[in-house]
């Protein structure tokens, strides 16, 4: 498997889910156009060019990892940015055109200094110009968010949290020298093409389709490869090992609509749990794609690591918090404090080569153990009560983050059939505990 | 400078201290003696004999380790049979709980006069005695929460933990870890001399004795041994961790008064501002010492930078001081403005950030691979932060027409900032800047406070004006 040809598949698939959710995004805000005034319009037609400009920068990037190639997308990725956040800062027309004369400016300057100057120059001019728009960009929304805060400002402080990852990837050079970094680069596009999907739908979405367009972005170019090379082997186990993230959806939507509608901590916490698993299994894939032969650990272990803590952590604040209420806050800062520990531990910076994620193993293990033993007390007292469903749920549900630990824990020791079989029995159980998915199963089978 | 010196006078200043809270009770006890009930007053009696042994213990360390550890399990039964005596109401579990005591207390003077290993084991059981006690005291607070069941549990983990670090033996091993020997007396000491006083005077004295227990033995023993260095630099810190206590009482009064979160996290901060300025002298001490700079000329010193070999545990201790020191101002900022949901998530986050921190700065972590100056940036955006989200207060304070109000916190604010200077690049920097700067700290801090403070302060010193009306 080339990692380049994927890198190449990934940064094309980006762009046409990107593509595909500006599409939905137009129709949504079409649908709504009448009820909004013309500058509102404008700064979500500005947000929607600025999203998309996102997946051109990555393409660009993979594809011409000349830095000055970059100038153009990323020069209208910054003037859609600026200007949709001065449509809504301002609805003052004067400054509206001093904004379009700016952009004008701005992009006549990008397309006629790297004729005039040398590379170099242009390259400096441009990191610098950059620098200053973007902090001055960035200003303005934190400015935005805080007098008069929306879920919009919020999710454009995200685009520019994300860009700053793709930005420093470029500007390092490490998108094309490090290939192990590809999760990395998928995480503005997803975050994007989510934001673009769920305007004027339930907030909730975000979460889920993040997950799935992450999924998607990261697995689909892989398989495309393995496909490319007859590695059939690989490829089962990639499609199968993507189950999991699909299974999950029922359960997200069903435990993010409780979250969102009662304010109950105990389904914020299985859908912070489940988003973290989701990414962990997308991310365990890659990792397993690139290393299969060998099986040696990546650089994206870390990040791995991270997820996995975070998901338990949830796992068993979630667990606490269906025994008590008065002790939840209590719980989720030791269960906080725990996980931001034994993630700094595992960093190669803090460790510098003395010990290694194995031998911090007994972390998770033991934070694991705890959740079950918590699980299996609420599970024991539903079923007492009489709530045998909700039992149900809740045993399913705890076995699938168990399986979960497991088949990402051992997937590098055990044979590769017995982690696909793991990797089922996590869907399955998925599949059985979302309360939605099995109402309707059962009123369509009787 | 003379270390043994300064733990022998750390260790006296032990005994000075408790002499000096059992005196303040003995006044009481004569004034409200009739009072209180017969039991209350065997357990406070009982309290000051365990004062006694404890702070005779800490003498004991630096000469013989078998009369350590008669004395250090003396101060443990009397301190158990205390709280035992305090909370327990069957008489027979009472007597168990002596009886066991009284055996605990034979088996170590026997094995004393036997010696030989068996003695040794008997310090180890006096240890795990005290972890028992421990256990128990934190019961009784979770019951039953008081000024004296909590100074129980805090005597109790002291004790656990002074037996601990004598057992492994490091006071006369490693001497600029002298501090130690006033960790159980400057609990003990202050509890008892404000009996029938408003509670916030434990706090007051506890950090009193703190200061001047580890800071005088060191001025003094430098100063006899012309270490010039030394004593310029404790002295104006001392006295400005001195003054940190007017704003804590300040602080602590509207706190109890109020029942606010702001002034709380204020005097958390307070609190650990005055123990990073204690800890960061003692450290002063321990590498100006390591540099033998006695007999230099003054005025060479004072505008050199002196820059010696700092205790990494110590300068640790710093870190943490430090960091609970600004996450209790920022949360003192954000409760002064926010409500319920940003409160939560700022204590969430600032716990997320400040264990990253405190585990990238732990020694075994670090391993000499960087200095703790590479987590300065972080802690700095930290600290701005922090001012910045204080600054909005004040404007606000401002706007609402109280002027003095926002100048006091100013002020606080400004010292506070003054002092993190100090700590931070104190090795940075000339002796004479390090000492201007303190100066300036105490200068602006006697601003931070309302001129009736000082009176309340004096006020509540004065024996049983306000308990004979309650």
């Amino acid at each position: 498997m080339d990692y380049y040809t994927v890198l190449q598949f990934g940064s094309v698939m980006s762009l046409v889910l990107l593509v595909l959710a500006l599409g939905i995004y137009v129709r949504a805000v079409a649908g709504v156009r009448h009820g909004l005034s013309s500058s509102t319009v404008r700064a979500l037609a500005f947000f929607g060019a600025a999203t998309v400009t996102i997946g051109v920068i990555v393409l660009v990037g993979v594809f011409w990892p000349d830095l000055t190639a970059q100038r153009l997308p990323i020069t209208f990725y910054m003037v859609f940015l600026i200007n949709a956040v001065i449509h809504i800062a301002t609805d003052s027309s004067v400054i509206h055109r001093l904004g379009y004369a700016g952009t004008t400016v701005l992009i006549g300057l990008a397309v006629i200094v790297p004729i005039v100057l040398d590379p170099t120059t242009t390259y400096e001019l441009m990191v610098l110009s950059l620098a200053v728009l973007f902090t001055l960009t960035l200003l303005l929304t934190v400015w935005i968010l805080y007098s008069s805060p929306s879920p919009f400002a919020a999710s454009l402080l995200g685009i520019e949290g994300s860009f700053l990852i793709v930005w420093t990837l470029i500007l390092t050079g490490q998108l094309i020298t490090n290939l192990q970094l590809m999760p990395y680069v998928f995480v503005p596009a997803a975050l994007s093409a989510a934001l673009l999907a769920s305007v004027t739908r339930p907030w909730r979405l975000i979460a889920s389709l993040y997950t799935v367009f992450y999924a998607v972005m990261n697995v689909a170019p892989i398989a495309l490869a393995l496909a490319l090379d007859a590695d059939y082997f690989r490829l089962a186990f990639v499609v199968i090992a993507t189950l999991p993230v699909f299974a999950s959806l029922f359960s997200l939507d069903f435990f993010a609509q409780q979250a969102t509608t009662t304010k109950a901590s105990v389904p914020s916490y299985i859908t912070a749990s489940l988003v973290a698993a989701s990414l962990l299994v997308t991310l365990h894939i890659v990792e397993w794609a690139f290393s299969y032969p060998n099986l040696v650990l990546l650089d994206i272990q870390w990040l791995e690591w991270v997820l996995g803590n975070g998901t338990i952590g949830a796992f068993v604040v979630a667990a606490i918090a269906t025994i008590t209420k008065r002790y939840v806050s209590l719980a989720r800062r030791v269960f906080l404090v725990f996980v931001t520990v034994v993630s700094v531990l595992a960093h190669d910076f803090a460790s510098a080569g003395r010990w290694t994620l194995e031998s911090l193993l007994w972390a998770p293990a033991g934070m694991l153990v705890v959740g079950i033993v918590a699980y299996a007390y609420t599970v024991r007292r539903l079923y007492r009560l009489g709530a045998r469903t909700a039992a149900g749920y809740f045993a399913w549900f705890m076995l699938s983050i168990v399986l979960l630990v497991f088949a990402v824990m051992l997937s590098f020791v055990i044979p590769v059939p017995i982690t696909l079989f793991l990797f089922v029995g996590v869907s399955i159980s998925l599949l059985l505990s979302s309360p939605t998915l099995r109402h309707r199963l059962r009123s369509r089978t009787s | 400078m003379d270390y043994a010196l300064v733990l022998l006078l750390t260790a006296y200043a032990g005994i000075v201290i408790s002499i000096l809270g059992i005196v303040i009770f003995a006044a009481t006890l004569k004034q409200i003696g009739s009072s209180i009930s017969a039991t209350t007053r065997k357990a406070l009696i009982l309290y000051a004999l365990s004062l006694i042994f404890a702070a005779l213990t800490s003498l004991a360390t630096l000469y013989s380790f078998e009369w350590t550890k008669t004395l250090y399990a003396i101060a443990l039964v009397t301190l158990g049979s205390s709280a035992a005596t305090a909370y327990i109401e069957r008489r027979l579990w009472l007597w168990v709980v002596y009886i066991l005591s009284a055996f605990f207390l034979t088996a170590t003077i026997v094995t004393l006069l036997v010696t030989g290993l068996a003695f040794r084991l008997m310090f180890y059981v006096a240890i795990l005695v005290a972890g028992i006690l421990l256990l128990v005291s934190l019961e009784v607070m979770l019951v039953s929460p008081s000024p004296f069941s909590i100074s129980i549990f805090a005597v109790s983990l002291a004790n656990f933990a002074y037996g601990s670090i004598v057992a492994a033996g490091p006071l006369t091993r490693f001497p600029q870890y002298s501090p130690i020997a006033l960790l159980i007396v400057s609990i003990m000491a202050p509890t008892l001399a404000s009996v029938g006083r408003p509670r916030r005077l434990i706090l007051d004295l506890a950090m009193v004795s703190i200061t001047l227990g580890s800071g005088l033995p060191i001025v003094i023993a430098s100063m006899l041994s012309n270490d010039f260095a030394i004593y310029s630099f404790v002295v104006p810190s001392m006295i400005v961790s001195l003054l940190w206590v007017l704003p804590l009482d300040f602080f602590s009064k509207e706190a109890a008064e109020t029942k606010a979160r702001t002034p709380k996290f204020l005097a958390l901060t307070t609190t650990s501002m005055l123990l990073i300025g204690v800890s960061h002298f003692v450290n002063w001490a321990y590498a100006a010492e390591g540099l033998h700079l006695s007999g230099e000329d003054a005025g060479t010193l004072l505008l050199s930078v002196i820059h010696g070999v700092w205790d990494p545990y110590i300068v640790y201790t710093d870190w943490l001081l430090g960091l609970v020191a600004v996450s209790s101002f920022m949360l003192a900022a954000l409760t002064a403005t926010y409500s319920g949901w940003a409160i939560e998530w700022g204590i969430d986050s600032l716990l997320v950030f400040s264990s990253v921190l405190i585990v990238l700065g732990f020694p075994w972590i670090n391993a000499g691979r960087y200095e703790l100056e590479l987590l300065y940036l972080p802690l700095i955006v930290f600290i701005v932060i922090a001012v910045g989200l204080m600054s909005k207060i004040m404007i606000d304070l401002r706007r609402l027409g109280r002027d003095t109000a926002a100048k006091r916190l100013l002020a606080f604010t400004v010292s506070a900032l003054l002092a993190s200077g100090v700590v931070l690049y104190s090795d940075r920097s000339q002796l004479i800047v390090n000492i201007i700067i303190w100066v300036l700290t105490g200068l602006i801090l006697l601003k931070s406070v309302p001129s009736e403070a000082y009176g309340t302060l004096k006020r509540s010193f004065r024996p049983m004006v306000r308990s004979r009306g309650a």
